[in-house]
């Protein structure tokens, strides 16, 4: 697929998560419909979301994976359909600051979307799933008591994207990955990594389809608040 | 990752053997940046190159950036299929010349 017509399909400004509109319309079925790969969350804040080969993950705040219903409902995610067209194996240990630099060379211009996966082996990794919660409380403060969790010598594939800092409204910006275990039972969102073999898949995109929701909460909220601070401190 | 290059009047040619990746691209980046610094008219000629990623699709940008200040010209030949296929998915083909011979490239820079 040409970057021109590979498209991110963002279901609600993330502005909306960060001031803690927890409940939108969108349904898992139709996110994939408009992609098979990407990540999110739940109505409820309820998990963290990976879409990965059209299957969908709910890696919730006790850690594990859930199958998800077609019927559940997402305030917040991101997907496409991924082709991706430059492949690298990376056969090295990397601490995370040497991924984020990896990451730094893939990207041939940091003012397009790109979506990344990571396929392989970590020493090393660092997850939260953030726990259901009740709308209209600050995301920022619900990162704050968000469970982490860690994992050693693990197999496993992260599943993100590359945003940029003018996208900040739209979407989290710089890099926005989560993890899943190969067995598909546990992961969440990452906050650390170290890898030791890994295969990293990258695609252009240059389009985005940008959903606003028709939900109460959402026409009547207020979204003039500068909430970069608040997305940086809950994001990464 | 090896380079050879050749001078031709105005018109340096440097052909990249081997892989252009996220571990090549940094010392490809500063060699070709350093001949950038005295010539505006380069031809890469790409019959040796095995691999492309998009660790490399940034050092290209970089150099058509710098040539285009410099009011120079790039010209790439002897693309294969599988490094044309990378350039025109990434949607980078368009905004670079591409010819399929070294001859027609150093024809079209006199």
């Amino acid at each position: 697929m040409n970057a021109r017509n590979a498209l991110l399909y963002v279901t609600a400004p993330v502005n909306a998560l960060v001031e803690g509109l927890y409940r939108q319309d969108t349904t898992i079925a139709d996110i994939l419909a408009r992609g098979d790969f990407g990540l999110g969350t739940f109505n409820d804040l309820d998990g963290e979301m990976v879409v990965m080969d059209s299957q969908v993950y709910q890696l919730r705040s006790d850690g594990n994976a859930y199958e998800v219903p077609d019927e559940t409902r997402t305030p917040f995610a991101c997907v496409t359909f991924f082709r991706p067209y430059s492949v690298e194996e990376i056969d090295q240990p990397l601490d995370y600051p040497g991924l984020l630099a990896l990451f730094d060379r893939l990207l041939p211009s940091k003012n397009m979307l790109y979506a990344l996966r990571l396929d392989g082996r970590f020493d090393y990794v660092r997850t939260r799933s953030v726990p259901r919660q009740d709308s209209y409380r600050p995301l920022v403060e619900v990162a704050r008591e968000q469970p982490e969790f860690e994992f050693t010598a693990i197999e496993g594939s992260m599943v993100g994207f590359w945003t940029p800092n003018f996208m900040q409204s739209v979407a989290v910006p710089g890099y926005h990955l989560h993890f899943l275990t190969a067995d598909k039972r546990h992961g969440g969102h990452l906050l650390e990594c170290r890898p030791r073999h890994i295969r990293i898949s990258l695609q252009h995109i240059a389009r985005l389809e940008l959903g606003l929701p028709l939900t109460l909460d959402y026409l009547t909220a207020d979204l003039e608040r500068d909430t970069a601070a608040d997305l940086k401190e809950a994001e990464h | 990752m090896e380079l050879h290059e050749s001078h031709h009047g105005k018109v340096l040619v440097v052909a990249p053997q081997g892989r252009l990746d996220s571990t090549t691209a940094p010392v490809f980046e500063k060699q070709l940046m350093q001949r950038l610094a005295s010539c505006s008219h380069l031809v890469l000629d790409f019959v040796a190159l095995d691999f492309l990623s998009s660790a490399g699709l940034r050092v290209l940008l970089l150099a058509a950036k710098q040539i285009g200040k410099d009011e120079g010209r790039l010209i790439l030949c002897q693309v294969s299929p599988p490094i044309r296929e990378v350039l025109e998915i990434s949607g980078i083909l368009g905004l670079l010349e591409v010819v399929d011979t070294r001859d027609q490239a150093l024809e079209a820079m006199r």
